[in-house]
Order: C-alpha cells, then sequence, then structure tokens
C-alpha cells in the first residue's frame, strides 16, 4: 500500500473544497435569493446570509393562480409518462433481455439511434405528427412525447438490470407452467424494484424539467408546465428575482431528492449502459 | 435466452411507438425539406434542394453554423478537461470522497430552466452576484455587461452549459478509472514511472474505450443544446448565442417556415451521422490494433 504523506491530505482538502465552491455556490446563491424581501434583494455588496429571511416569496408562488396551474399540469404529465413509459419500457427490456427474435438487432440499433438522436431535430415531426391526430396542446400530446423521449433510456436501463438476473430462477417458475408475463410480473419486477424504481425518476425527472418540446406542443395555460412558467417569467409577473428564485428551488427540489435517494442505481445504470454497449 | 416469437411481443408496444412517433415522422421532416410543404396547406411540390439554398442564403445562417461549431468545440473540450480532472480527484481514497462525488453531480440534476435562470441572475449587469461582488471588492472597472455584449455573452453562457453538464462526463470517466485495475498503476510505481507517466501510458490507454463513447454523446448533446441558452440570452443580443438548436425552433415557430426548419434538421441530422461515423471508424480501427 501507498503511504498518503500529510501534503497529500491538504491537497485533497483544497481538491473537496474548490469542487463544493463551484457545484454549490450558484444553488446556494438562489436559495439565499428565494429569501429575501425585494429590497435586500438588489443590496449592494451581496448578501450570503440573509439576516432577516422571508416566506414572502415561496407565499407569493403558492398562491399565484398560473403558478398553481403550471404545477398542476407538469405533475399531471410527469405522473402519467412516467407510468406508460414503465409499463412499455420493462415488456420491452425483458423481451430483448431473454429473448431471441427475428429483427432483434435491427430494433436494439434503432433504440441506440434514437438515443442519440438530438431532441432539436424531433421538434418538426414531433409537432407534424401530433397536429395530424390534433394533440396539440394537450396533456395527452406531451405525455405521448414525454414517453417517447424517455424509452431509449429507460429500455435500456432496465433491460442492464434484467441481464443481471440469472435466468436460473425462472426456470422453476416455467417448469411449473408460469406464462411468461407472470414470470415477469411474479419475480423479474418484484426482484428489480429498485433498479425499476431508479428507472421510474429517471422518467419522472426527464418530464418535469423539459422545456423544448413543451415549448412547442402547447399553446396556453392550460397545458403549459412548469419550465415554461420559468422560462416567460419575467414577461407575466415582471422580473421578481424573488419569486423567480422561490419558484426555482420548489421545481429543483424533486429532482434533487430524487436524485440523491437513487443516485447510486442511476449512476450505475447510466454508466454501465454505456461501458458495455 | 430463449429463441421465441414471444420475445417480439414484448417490444412490440414499444417499437410500434418508436416507429409511428419517432421514425415515421422523422422520415417526413426529411422529406417535407425536399417540398414546399407549408403548415397551412396548399399543394406540396417536390422542390429539390431550394430549401437548402434559401436556407444557406438567409443571412444569419452562417453566423449560426460558426456559432454552433465554437459551441461545440469550447464545450466538449473545456467539460472533458473539467470532468477528467474533477474524476481523478474522485479516484483517489479519501474519508468523504462519496459525499463530495454528489456534490459535484447536483449541477447536473438541477433543472436547466433554474439554471439558465440561476446564472442569468448572476450575470445580471446591474444587481448580478459578480458585478456586486467586483464592485465590493473595489474592482469596479471590471464589472462588464456579461449577458448583454455579443462576445461576453458567449462566454457566459458557456460557463454555464459547463456548469450544469460537465458531471456527467465526469461520472462516466470516473466509473472508468474505478475499472482500471491497481496494480498496473502499482507496478508501474515500482518501475519508477511518475504521475504523468502513469496517466499517460496507464490511464489514457484503460479509458480509451469510454472517452471515445463520452465524447461521441458529449458532441452531440453539444448541438442539440437549448434550454440553457434559450432561457440565458434566447440567441442574443445580435444573435451571438444562436446556435442551431435555437435556429430551428425560431424557423419553425416564430417565422413558421417549416420546410426551411426541415432542411436546418436535415443538415443537424447529417452532423449526427458523420459524427458517428467517426466514432465506428475510431472503434473499429482500434479493434484491429488490439486484434
Amino acid at each position: 500500500m501507498l503511504k498518503r504523506r500529510p501534503i497529500h491530505k491538504v491537497l485533497i482538502v483544497i481538491g473537496a473544497v474548490i469542487i463544493c465552491i463551484y457545484s454549490l455556490m450558484p444553488i446556494v446563491w438562489i436559495i439565499s435569493t428565494s429569501f429575501k424581501k425585494p429590497d435586500v434583494i438588489f443590496s449592494d455588496p451581496p448578501q450570503w446570509i440573509v439576516r432577516e429571511p422571508t416566506l414572502q416569496n415561496y407565499k407569493q408562488v403558492i398562491n399565484n393562480p398560473s403558478m398553481k396551474q403550471y404545477f398542476k399540469n407538469t405533475v399531471i404529465i410527469s405522473f402519467f409518462s412516467t407510468l406508460l413509459s414503465l409499463l412499455i419500457a420493462i415488456l420491452a427490456a425483458y423481451g430483448f433481455s431473454r429473448y431471441r427474435f427475428r429483427g432483434k438487432s435491427t430494433f436494439m440499433g434503432m433504440l441506440f439511434f434514437s438515443r442519440v438522436l438530438p431532441r432539436v431535430s424531433l421538434i418538426l415531426p414531433f409537432f407534424i405528427i401530433l397536429n395530424k391526430f390534433r394533440l396539440v396542446n394537450t396533456h395527452l400530446g406531451l405525455i405521448i412525447v414525454y414517453i417517447i423521449i424517455g424509452l431509449p433510456i429507460t429500455i435500456w436501463l432496465a433491460k442492464g438490470f434484467f441481464d443481471k438476473i440469472p435466468i436460473e430462477i425462472e426456470e422453476s417458475a416455467l417448469l411449473d407452467g408460469c406464462g411468461p408475463l407472470r414470470i415477469l410480473l411474479r419475480i423479474i419486477v418484484p426482484i428489480s424494484a429498485p433498479a425499476i424504481g431508479a428507472i421510474a425518476m429517471y422518467a419522472f425527472i426527464l418530464a418535469w424539467n423539459e422545456l423544448l418540446l413543451a415549448l412547442i406542443l402547447t399553446l396556453d395555460i392550460s397545458t403549459q408546465t412548469i419550465s415554461i412558467g420559468l422560462s416567460y417569467y419575467k414577461l407575466e409577473f415582471g422580473i421578481s428575482w424573488g419569486n423567480l428564485m422561490a419558484s426555482s428551488v420548489l421545481m429543483s427540489i424533486p429532482a434533487v431528492l430524487v436524485f440523491i435517494f437513487f443516485q447510486k442505481s442511476l449512476v450505475e445504470g447510466l454508466t454501465s449502459g454505456s461501458v458495455k454497449e | 435466452m430463449r429463441s421465441e416469437n414471444k420475445g417480439f411481443l414484448f417490444v412490440l408496444p414499444a417499437v410500434i411507438l418508436l416507429t409511428v412517433l419517432m421514425v415515421y415522422p422523422l422520415l417526413q421532416t426529411i422529406s417535407y425539406a425536399f417540398t414546399s410543404f407549408k403548415l397551412a396547406g396548399g399543394d406540396v411540390i417536390f422542390v429539390g434542394l431550394k430549401n437548402f439554398r434559401d436556407v444557406m442564403k438567409r443571412y444569419e445562417f452562417i453566423h449560426v453554423l460558426r456559432n454552433t461549431i465554437s459551441w461545440v468545440i469550447a464545450t466538449v473540450t473545456l467539460q472533458f478537461a473539467i470532468a477528467m480532472m474533477v474524476a481523478l480527484f474522485l479516484n483517489i481514497k479519501f474519508v468523504g470522497r462519496e459525499v463530495i462525488q454528489i456534490i459535484a453531480l447536483i449541477p447536473w440534476t438541477i433543472p436547466s430552466v433554474v439554471s439558465g435562470n440561476t446564472w442569468k441572475w448572476i450575470f445580471q449587469t446591474d444587481y448580478g452576484l459578480i458585478n456586486s461582488t467586483l464592485r465590493a471588492l473595489g474592482l469596479s472597472q471590471f464589472t462588464r455587461p456579461w449577458l448583454s455584449e455579443p462576445r461576453l455573452a458567449f462566454f457566459s453562457v458557456l460557463f454555464a452549459a459547463i456548469w450544469q453538464g460537465y458531471p456527467f462526463l465526469m461520472v462516466m470517466l470516473l466509473s472508468g478509472l474505478k475499472g482500471i485495475p491497481e496494480e498496473q498503476h502499482e507496478a508501474a510505481m515500482i518501475d519508477g514511472a511518475n504521475t504523468f507517466h502513469r496517466f499517460r501510458y496507464i490511464t489514457l490507454p484503460n479509458l480509451q474505450n469510454i472517452i471515445v463513447i463520452v465524447l461521441t454523446l458529449q458532441v452531440i448533446y453539444a448541438w442539440n443544446t437549448f434550454d440553457i441558452i434559450f432561457v440565458m440570452t434566447g440567441g442574443g443580443p445580435g444573435g451571438a448565442t444562436e446556435i442551431l438548436g435555437l435556429f430551428i425552433y425560431k424557423l419553425g415557430f416564430s417565422s413558421f417556415n417549416f420546410s426551411q426548419a426541415a432542411a436546418v434538421s436535415v443538415i443537424l441530422l447529417l452532423f449526427i451521422f458523420i459524427v458517428l461515423g467517426i466514432r465506428n471508424i475510431a472503434s473499429i480501427s482500434r479493434g484491429t490494433k488490439h486484434a
């Protein structure tokens, strides 16, 4: 083993501090801004620690009817797109993981390709097809689109996890006469519950954070999501940085919390998917 | 592995969805690039390369293309450099390493709309954190209109995008680093190799595969950037931060010029094919080298 000299310890602490400052400084700043009264927000020099913190910004945001509607739309769209994409992804991943069938490699290739397809090149196709089905400016339209853009990665992740489950586990059930669908639901899904949880969270966050597709596929507040609300904030409310930062904090909480809880399996899935590839 | 056609039934829903709602419309978009399609209706006639010529004749086009290329090169190289340094650091064993790793990943988890707004607020000219800190330090001569001066705006947005995007690269590189057997480093140290030599002759060759993958993905993501620019500058000032993604959005959904937007989408797809092609060539040549 290598012995670590004290100078190394100092360097490690310096490195850790630099990473923390770089990563967290902007985040601490939005949180601090969100608790400031309007007159303190523009104080010069900048005030990092709020002397008289206020919940005023949060109250204004929560009581704002447009913000309520944005949040409601986002929750509906994220929830249903997650649920459906999970269902479709689990089925597909199981098929890819356990069966050989004609066209399999073509489908896998298609999946990989759609994973690297830039979203900006898809905005026209999505708009055209949803317009054809009269789904522009509906919740369903966005739900479908988020399922599609999530699928390549959710299938990939689920397949990676299923591949690790030894096939012998299924064999006895197969002898007992269980159909493949029952094996999937009774054996595979329960075993991989934590992994499926991570995949669900991935799909949820994808929909929760998405801006570009929401921008082109919604027309008014009846369907617009929180990301649109925040990117158009100043147009609608006049720049109130306090309110904007408070709603930014509210919007980020699900994503950050979910990540911290699921980071191990998410990071594992995302990296192993690409390392093996 | 079972070879029954039942497997096909499992993947069928996904395949149908992807075909109907992604592959088919994508092909349609490509065909629109060569026709006079308008959303409002009217005859759709084949016009050959007219849309491409028209797009290239637009005064913004060369400008947007140049911005996009600078954007891709700058984000990818800078993110890679930072990601590599942080990954090497987090590969050292020390107490609290996992906590630091989570902290380093947090910027990546923040919604891009939020990080866009955050950096817009930090770079804001009158009351933004940077300028008011400079003033507080008595360095007023260094205060700048970070987001309203074209050249600076490009770098400010770049800075924000790197902050948000590098952690993904970092975590990929880190997982590659963790896979390198420690014995290789120990053996090299016994042979008297210094840190740089070990990085050059052990770490880099071991990471070769993952570096190719990560750079491919990152180049594609960089072409694809939209949210953070849209929120911070909307492509301004004076088009200084407008890249292909915003250009397609504006052509299609502000000017409602669908066929030209389709033409730009096709150009973008061509770039992606080129990148993937280079990647495949790279992995093929590596394959033969190791064979």
